[in-house]
């Protein structure tokens, strides 16, 4: 597992690999541990400065009080997009929605909220309820498009050719 | 320096914040915060300042992140935040910054001109970075000579693991498990001079 920590920091590691490498760095701490440590080496060598001891421990405190992003987003040449999107024709477009909402005590089911229209239609954000569901990260299908809820929100709408 | 494969694992790691995951985030804050730490210190010279302005920069990234659509690399986008917030930090103070220069291109390369400004380390921390900088070199030293090769193409000459391979004349799995025992034998050193350094609480 420490080896795969070690290819991911190279971008080397399998894509699919990645969720349960996260996974099970929030278990172990030994893996968070190599991650500080393989970087604090690594920018040595590049003799990027140091910082005080409890930086890290500062920000993720501060981090912790922020309201959780949940914004699915379209990455332009991302290629993890790329094995998440539906096959579109010629003709289709496709609107993302980004929200951003405050996290509860309640986990939150969020999942991308997409819409796949005809090219000559506008996409029309409506202001409903917002009910969105968090992206489950398993990729069994290949299609996290398929039986989810459309959600239409008043911002951040992008349409895409 | 930054690699093309740098923007792949940046990419993974910062869809993944977007979905909601905060770890992801930290993940690239570890990555980044001493580029970032550099890159303020031809801006503001008090350490202390520095650190704030720093970790002020990464929150604003964070909250930016649904605008954040790849149009850049990660960490262009960061520096770009990061040195507006500088600026906002310093004018709010009534201060000028110590180098004004436009740093808008996309792939970071006019950034570079900043590396002709000295930035300012204190005594300690340079001194504590000497010996770092040293220990690493010199357990790099006394790698047995292929992890010593795979870890200097990576880190120093930024490979990929394919070029690398080719270079060595070995499978990319043998590439990934020496460039990773040679990680493990640098840090098994370096742990214990970060403990008299100093070093973060596991977070």
């Amino acid at each position: 597992m420490k080896e795969k920590l070690s290819a991911l920091m190279d971008g080397e590691l399998d894509v699919s690999e990645i969720d349960g490498l996260l996974a099970e760095m929030k278990r172990k701490p030994e893996l968070s541990n190599a991650w500080y440590d393989w970087h604090q080496a690594s920018d040595s060598l590049q003799e990027h400065p140091l910082l005080s001891p409890q930086f890290m421990q500062r920000f993720s405190a501060r981090l912790a009080e922020e309201p959780t992003v949940v914004a699915p987003q379209r990455l332009k040449r991302s290629s993890v997009m790329k094995k998440l999107l539906v096959p579109l024709t010629a003709a289709a477009s496709i609107a993302f929605v980004g929200v951003a909402v405050w996290q509860s005590n309640t986990v939150l089911n969020i999942a991308p909220s997409m819409v796949a229209v005809q090219s000559n239609h506008k996409v029309v954000a409506k202001a409903p309820a917002v009910r969105a569901y968090l992206a489950a990260h398993s990729q069994e299908s290949g299609n996290v498009l398929a039986e989810r809820d459309i959600v239409y929100a008043n911002f951040g709408t992008e349409t895409v050719r | 320096m930054i690699q093309r494969t740098d923007r792949d694992i940046d990419q993974e790691l910062v869809v993944r914040a977007q979905a909601g995951d905060k770890r992801a985030f930290e993940l690239l804050v570890v990555k980044y915060q001493r580029r970032v730490a550099r890159l303020l210190s031809r801006l503001i010279r008090d350490q202390n300042e520095i650190e704030d302005v720093s970790q002020e920069s990464f929150i604003k990234a964070y909250r930016a992140l649904p605008s954040f659509r790849g149009e850049s690399a990660f960490y262009t986008w960061l520096y770009r935040i990061a040195i507006n917030t500088a600026k906002n930090h310093l004018s709010t103070l009534g201060r000028r910054p110590q180098l004004l220069a436009d740093y808008e291109d996309e792939e970071g390369e006019s950034l570079d001109a900043a590396a002709q400004i000295p930035d300012y380390h204190t005594p300690e921390t340079e001194l504590s970075n000497r010996q770092i900088v040293s220990t690493v070199n010199a357990v790099v030293d006394e790698l047995p000579s292929e992890l010593r090769t795979a870890i200097t193409l990576r880190e120093m000459e930024g490979l990929s693991y394919e070029d690398i391979a080719a270079v060595m004349n070995c499978p990319i799995g043998t590439v990934r498990s020496r460039i990773f025992r040679a990680r493990e034998a640098i840090a098994d050193k370096l742990r214990p001079l970060l403990d008299i350094v100093g070093r973060d609480k596991r977070w």
